[in-house]
């Protein structure tokens, strides 16, 4: 902790006295992961770009962790297989922030990005509706505006 | 509601225990117990039994010292208000003096980070970091290396894999 942290003093005017030119690039990957927190995932991923501190701080699963969902593992089992051990927090992250069919392909999750809530689409099929094999009352029509087929 | 630190009742008495502050530039100050312990750093060598008069930061200078000590005294003060006052109105202090001690140049923040980080002060590394992200938000990479003085150190090839990796957060 504190490694590569010199003892100079801030000068008057600011850095050009330093001895060592050093500014918030050069914080602890720990600390640049703190600020990562405060910020939404797509603001997260860009900031891989800064540098390599960065970049390593946005891959950190306690990063990550904050964004997730609480239930998020309850999540993973309905839409994948079996929950994936080998991936990281950010991958898991990154899978669900997409559309994932589950229940054959009859509901989609999804996370939203901005505001962190769990997004369900239930297609039609998956609903329970009286009568629904009764053709005299409903008739399914397939469109190609559904993302249900 | 002028209430300067004088017009509140001290939270510790002044027969209470002093510690020894050395900083990296060989400045001492002298500090209340409730004071220093705001550090997790200074409270585990404390723990640890560590019985010398002056506590030597190696890694924090003079300037920067001397504005944690600001952070952690007033902390202490605001502690013990909460207890007295209640949550509401200790809480509303806590912010508005936070948000003017934390309104520095880029420097100075970087320095308090690592302080904060050295010291392990909680409460300070949370502003310090919540400013940092305040700052940041909305800008493109290229702006905040501009602003902080960051060095791009990818290759361009190792930007575009980052690109790359990315480009699920951006669809």
């Amino acid at each position: 902790m504190g490694a590569g942290m010199s003892g100079f003093v801030i000068s008057e005017s600011g850095e050009r006295d330093s001895p060592v030119k050093v500014g918030l690039g050069d914080i602890p990957e720990s600390c640049a992961a703190m600020v990562l927190m405060y910020l939404d995932p797509p603001e997260i991923c860009k900031l891989a770009r800064l540098n390599r501190a960065f970049r390593d701080a946005s891959s950190a699963d306690f990063v990550w962790d904050s964004k997730l969902p609480s239930n998020y593992r309850y999540l993973i089992e309905k839409v994948f297989d079996q929950v994936p051990h080998y991936l990281s927090k950010k991958e898991i992250y990154a899978r669900l922030c997409h559309p994932n069919p589950f229940d054959g392909g009859t509901k989609e999750l999804w996370l939203d990005m901005s505001t962190g809530g769990t997004c369900l689409s239930i297609s039609s099929m998956a609903l329970s509706i009286t009568g629904i094999d009764d053709r005299r009352y409903w008739k399914r029509i397939p469109t190609e505006e559904s993302r249900y087929l | 509601m002028a209430s300067s630190s004088s017009s509140l009742p001290s939270p510790s008495s002044s027969s209470s225990k002093k510690f020894i502050l050395r900083s990296s530039d060989g400045k001492h100050f002298e500090v209340d117990e409730a004071v220093a312990l705001q550090s997790e750093m200074i409270k585990q060598m404390v723990e640890d039994g560590f019985g010398g008069d002056v506590i030597p930061l190696l890694n924090v200078s003079s300037i920067v010292l001397s504005k944690v000590i600001d952070y952690c005294k007033k902390h202490v003060e605001l502690d013990f208000k909460k207890k007295m006052d209640g949550d509401n109105e200790a809480h509303e202090e806590i912010k508005n003096w936070d948000s003017e001690y934390i309104n520095v140049g880029v420097d100075e923040l970087y320095h308090l980070i690592m302080a904060a980080n050295y010291l392990h002060i909680k409460g300070l590394l949370d502003l310090t970091c919540q400013k940092v992200a305040d700052i940041i938000k909305g800008k493109q990479p290229e702006q905040i290396r501009k602003i902080f003085n960051i060095e791009n150190d990818f290759t361009p090839e190792e930007e575009q894999e980052i690109r790359k990796e990315h480009s699920w957060a951006f669809e």
